[in-house]
């Protein structure tokens, strides 16, 4: 069984999470069995290449799927301790918006083009907090403001094309905290965006989370840009949850192979100057072409036959960090049987 | 993978089965093949006249009469014929005309290309089927005139669609290789530019095949298009409208066929469009 | 806006008079001699002169157009060669009734249409999309003649519901003018409706699984809100272009339904004065149809300015 996190009471809780998507009539596993937890207040990332699951990952957990499209399994997944699992819709339109609020990659997409800024920040508001147009607007007009977009009068009735990126992607965080949500998730937030932007994005919404005392999971492929937002890291590979641990602890002594691997690969992360780039030997993985067990058993340097049983969450260092654990039967030295 | 990508491929879930796809190129093959072989198969001439006039089906007759006595088996076959090889001659003419104006227009630009374009969309003002009527008309009734009607209506949609591909097309690395080399511009729109919008030209050609097909019936239909004594679908049911109340199955007969051969097309055509978008 | 609009009519012009020398160029190219015609059997050349002079056919063919512009400008449209009615007067009989059927035919197509292609579109992939996907198809193949010709065969023939052909005036009383119009509307919409579905129902299926969408799920807004603001609202732009050729199909096909109804309309008269080389009438009667085509399909352009934000600003630079 999982090492339990001794974080602070898990705000956001999920256990035992797999997601299948529907494809041509049979199932195709995309997230196996991820548990993690994440404090009030608390930031979360979730890293990993594409085809990771990391989005799916953060699709479920906001209630994004639909039932026609994916099959959502889980122990448990909870918000404070509502259960987000068994929502019937009206319970589910609740909280979507009003207590999680989602951020989306694309901010060009993510809006509607034919709506206005103005109309797309108030609609959702009314929705869910019952203010009368002006009112909803006047909160626009501040959210606008505190996400840094000038000029606010001319821009709430601006259409989306109208903007530059990294605007839209200020108006789709302001969107996203029109109700005061409880907690933001944030797929891939920068990741559309200039890098010159990213670093203002980041900004933003650390000073968001620390003066809402958001609680935060940031989805990202950009280990760099991570170190910087969230206190605490989850590694994912091929759906698998492959190593978890506060930022520091996995950047400085990361504990599975991939992870090792995935630093290795981002010069501004090597530790000391006898940094190299090792490359992952072998292919990405394929979703439903996974082997038995862990899944990055092609690819990895310490394979043994003892990992066609996927392992658990292991801590890394049980005597000084319960909190730093990975997925792999070489930690810890539970390798010698 | 971002969230657009991954969920974009979860939703293309299974297509209609393809088997209706290729149910409706086999309904097409044999309709052609029957059409091909009407003059050899051992039945009446299709303007043999008898005494059994307006004969419900029976085993002489397998489609009744009409209503001088001729088989309406025959008839259709022939009429069926009519309508497949007419239809072919107009999407011939107008692929040939449309790929030409659309080449030309396409790679030369400038004032030739606007005024092409111009003279099209004046063209495509009208609807295409009163264009076909109006150009019958001219051209007066026959079957060349009326393929050549047809090959007029079909041209614009054909020039429009392969300048479009040819404009792209021309941006590409190897056009201005070619033209460097000093390639002449008829050889560079042949052998180069061609064969890169042939899947454009291909699915616009079956496309305007139904086009062409349901046209030429409705000019026949109205008397403008092919006259008697060739057997077509069209005036056939023009004749079969007198009889409405007294020989159903003069009036069923005709359109069944043409509305069959016409579904097929259009199942065909829809195959072909989808199988070309997932190639590009 | 208003610069987007005016720019549309603007390009609008030379289309149509590009398409107007065409039409009288045209009809003058038609086999032919509506003077000879006229003459009567075995008629002398000077009679065959005399009604050439009369009819004006004996000026050049440039001047026959500018004085026909210009009897176009004042509303005078010559007169029929075939009755000496002027042109106009049958012109504006004859689009009325054309307009009546086209109307109905148009509410007919977007309600069938409009309401399979919502319902296939929320259901993608299931059984009721396979079915409507599967009736669409055999609409789009039915020749609209045939149909027709069925469609009194059955309704009005066998089963004496409807009649058998003609409009009813309109001092027949609704209940009359509706059953006039039934079977010829239904036929035009069987044809029509198919294809509104069709694009509605893709154009649905994409929305759904689009990014705003999902946002809009993600923001808690209700269903029912997010298919009318995020759906069927983003849908309505490319349905638009489809409603360019439904109007070239009602158009168009009007022309073969009013021949099978004997429907006095604009359709009937253009094939009739076909045949008799009636030059004023068919030159007249080619005129209004792509006017109107025309003319529709402006509208439908300035509809999409007003619907998307985005085409109206790239016209106000």
């Amino acid at each position: 069984m999982n090492a339990a996190a001794r974080t602070a009471v898990p705000y956001f809780d999920m256990r035992g999470l797999s997601v299948f998507y529907r494809s041509r009539g049979s199932l195709v596993r995309i997230v196996d069995r991820v548990s993690f937890s994440v404090a009030e207040g608390q930031a979360l990332g979730i890293v990993g290449e594409s085809g990771s699951g990391k989005s799916t990952l953060a699709l479920a957990a906001a209630g994004l799927l639909r039932p026609e499209e994916a099959l959502i399994e889980a122990d448990q997944m909870t918000l404070g301790g509502t259960d987000l699992l068994r929502m019937s819709d009206a319970t589910r339109a609740r909280i979507q918006g009003r207590r999680i609020g989602f951020v989306f990659q694309n901010p060009h997409t993510a809006l509607n083009p034919l709506l206005t800024i103005g109309r797309q920040l108030t609609d959702h508001v009314r929705w869910h907090m019952g203010l009368s147009q002006a009112d909803a607007e006047a909160r626009a007009v501040t959210l606008l403001g505190e996400v840094g977009i000038g000029d606010i009068r001319r821009r709430m009735q601006s259409y989306p094309h109208e903007f530059s990126g990294g605007m839209l992607q200020r108006v789709t965080i302001a969107m996203a905290l029109a109700c005061d949500p409880e907690l933001l998730i944030a797929d891939e937030p920068t990741t559309a965006l200039d890098a010159s932007v990213q670093a203002d994005i980041v900004d933003l919404v650390t000073r968001l989370r620390q003066d809402r005392r958001l609680t935060l999971i940031w989805i990202t492929h950009d280990l760099a840009l991570l170190q910087h937002v969230v206190d605490r890291v989850a590694v994912m590979y091929a759906g698998q949850l492959s190593e978890m641990g506060a930022t520091d602890a996995v950047y400085s002594a990361p504990a599975h192979p991939y992870t090792k691997a995935l630093l290795s690969s981002v010069r501004s992360l090597w530790r000391d100057e006898e940094g190299k780039f090792e490359v992952i030997p072998g292919a990405p993985p394929t979703p439903g072409r996974l082997p038995t067990g862990c899944a990055f058993q092609p690819r990895c340097p310490l394979v043994r036959s003892r990992c066609i049983q996927t392992p658990p969450l292991l801590p890394v260092d049980p005597q000084h960090d319960g909190e730093h654990l990975a997925a792999c039967w070489a930690v810890n030295g539970t390798y010698a049987q | 993978m971002t969230s657009e990508a991954v969920l974009s491929r979860t939703t293309k879930a299974a297509a209609s089965p393809d088997f209706v796809f290729w149910a409706a190129a086999l309904v097409l093959a044999g309709l052609v093949v029957l059409a091909s072989v009407a003059p050899i198969l051992p039945m009446p001439s299709y303007s043999a006249m008898s005494t059994a006039r307006l004969a419900s089906p029976n085993p002489a007759h397998w489609f009744g009469t009409d209503q001088f006595g001729r088989d309406l088996l025959v008839r259709v076959l022939f009429g069926l014929r009519t309508s497949l090889w007419i239809g072919a001659l107009g999407v011939t003419a107008s692929t040939v005309l449309g790929t030409a104006v659309g080449l030309i227009a396409g790679y030369t630009g400038g004032w030739l290309d606007t005024v092409c374009m111009r003279a099209l969309d004046s063209l495509l003002a009208f609807p295409s089927l009163l264009l076909a009527i109006g150009v019958a008309a001219i051209l007066g009734p026959g079957a060349v005139s009326t393929a050549l009607a047809l090959g007029i209506v079909g041209v614009p949609q054909m020039a429009r669609i392969v300048r479009a591909g040819t404009l792209s097309e021309s941006q590409m690395q190897y056009v201005e290789a070619a033209r460097s080399v000093g390639t002449k511009t008829g050889s560079i729109l042949l052998r180069h530019i061609l064969p890169n919008v042939l899947h454009l030209i291909s699915v616009q050609m079956v496309m305007f095949f139904v086009v062409a097909v349901l046209t030429e019936a409705s000019l026949s239909f109205l008397g403008l298009g092919i006259q008697v004594p060739v057997p077509s679908l069209g005036s056939m049911l023009k004749e079969a409208r007198d009889y409405v109340g007294t020989a159903p199955w003069f009036v069923v007969a005709p359109g069944a066929a043409l509305t069959l051969s016409v579904l097929a097309l259009n199942i065909f055509a829809d195959g072909l469009r989808t199988h070309a978008g997932s190639r590009s | 806006m208003l610069a987007y609009i005016v720019r549309r009519v603007l390009q609008f012009i030379p289309v149509a008079l590009l398409t107007s020398v065409i039409i009288f160029v045209g009809v003058r190219l038609a086999p032919g001699d509506p003077a000879e015609l006229l003459a009567g059997p075995d008629p002398s050349p000077q009679v065959v002169a005399a009604i050439r002079e009369k009819l004006g056919l004996d000026q050049s063919i440039p001047l026959q157009f500018v004085l026909w512009l210009k009897g176009l400008a004042t509303g005078d449209l010559g007169r029929s060669m075939v009755n000496g009615l002027p042109v106009s007067e049958l012109l504006v009989q004859r689009l009325g009734a054309t307009f009546e059927l086209a109307i109905a035919a148009l509410i007919l197509s977007l309600l069938a249409g409009g309401a399979l292609g919502i319902a296939a579109g929320m259901r993608p992939n299931s059984l009721l999309d396979r079915l409507i996907s599967a009736l669409t198809a055999l609409g789009l193949s039915l020749p609209l003649f045939w149909t027709g010709i069925l469609m009194i065969m059955f309704f009005a023939v066998q089963l004496r519901w409807f009649p058998v052909a003609g409009q009813a005036p309109l001092s027949a009383g609704p209940l009359a003018v509706l059953a006039s119009l039934a079977l010829p509307a239904t036929t035009i919409a069987i044809g029509n409706a198919p294809v509104i579905a069709r694009f509605l129902r893709n154009e649905i299926v994409e929305m759904r699984r689009s990014d705003h969408v999902r946002t809009a799920y993600a923001k808690g807004l209700p269903s029912h809100v997010i298919v009318r603001d995020y759906v069927v609202r983003n849908s309505l732009i490319p349905v638009l272009t489809v409603a360019g050729i439904i109007l070239g199909h009602l158009i168009g096909g009007s022309a073969v339904v009013e021949i099978v109804f004997s429907w006095p309309g604009i359709g009937q008269l253009l094939v009739t004065a076909l045949s008799n080389r009636d030059y004023s009438v068919v030159e007249g009667a080619m005129i209004v149809a792509v006017g109107a085509f025309l003319l529709a399909n402006l509208l439908v352009d300035i509809g999409y300015g007003l619907l998307d934000p985005r085409i109206r600003s790239s016209y106000d630079k």
